[in-house]
């Protein structure tokens, strides 16, 4: 192992995490087609119980993808994609550089004898 | 927004057979050619070393497994970005041989579900040509 500590973005690791499950996916799909949703109404359109919905809530907000608003009695949440760009960018610069490697590779293996 | 696709993933079709392919990914010389300015990294399973990119760093790298003549999984860090795990995986195809580069956070593969504790795994019939590489399959 190396003596360098891995740098680990805590910010762009939580996105990831965030948005490796299928049904927070599905949740966040549902949060960008309104302006906010209740739990309850978001456990209405998605197969799944409101207490697991409420579970991915709560892991949407701390990746800060989501904000939770009170409102009388009860809880409306909302999309706050600005993270997003952090790990969109990530992704499209890790994509870029691939672009340039594998030109690189497929030029130096076409010029082989 | 493609937010289904949280992986970065490339191929491309190299005018040579799998072995000289093989060569190209597999011996760190061949790899600081189109990979990295510089790399010191053996191309065995458990191995770590460094690869210094363009922006003259070295950046800590790690093989986390590799399947002879078809695939190598390393890990790596890159500055603003998470850590992630790189798959190149080769097929052969009537040009040539197609590689193909899945690129990946650990967080992702953590959370679905420590596919790195699978182990290796067996690689198929290379003439089936449907095969994917391994993560693809381990986040669909």
């Amino acid at each position: 192992m190396s003596a360098t500590a891995p740098q680990r973005h805590p910010a762009v690791d939580a996105v990831f995490t965030a948005l490796s499950d299928p049904t927070r996916r599905r949740v966040v799909e549902v949060l960008s087609q309104r302006p906010s949703v209740t739990a309850s109404g978001l456990a209405q359109e998605l197969p799944i119980t409101r207490q697991a919905i409420a579970k991915h809530l709560t892991t949407l907000v701390d990746a800060g993808l989501v904000s939770a608003a009170h409102e009388g009695r009860e809880t409306r949440y909302r999309l706050t994609p600005e993270p997003l760009a952090g790990a969109m960018r990530w992704m499209a610069s890790a994509g870029a550089r691939w672009d340039q490697r594998l030109a690189r590779l497929a030029q130096r293996l076409a010029e082989q004898p | 927004m493609a937010i289904n696709d949280v992986a970065v993933r490339r191929e491309v079709i190299l005018p040579v057979d799998r072995e000289t392919a093989w060569d190209a990914i597999a011996d760190p010389a061949e790899l600081a050619t189109w990979l990295a300015s510089e790399v010191e990294l053996e191309i065995k399973a458990g191995a770590a070393g460094w690869l210094r990119w363009e922006d003259g760093e070295r950046h800590p790298a790690m093989v986390e497994e590799v399947v002879e003549h078809r695939r190598i999984v390393l890990r790596w860090f890159e500055e603003d970005g998470p850590e992630t795990l790189v798959e190149l995986v080769l097929d052969d195809v009537p040009e040539g041989t197609r590689l193909v580069v899945l690129e990946l956070p650990v967080v992702q593969l953590e959370a679905v579900g420590a596919l790195l504790e699978q182990g290796p795994r067996v690689i198929g019939d290379s003439s089936s040509g449907a095969r994917g590489p391994q993560m693809v399959a381990a986040l669909a």
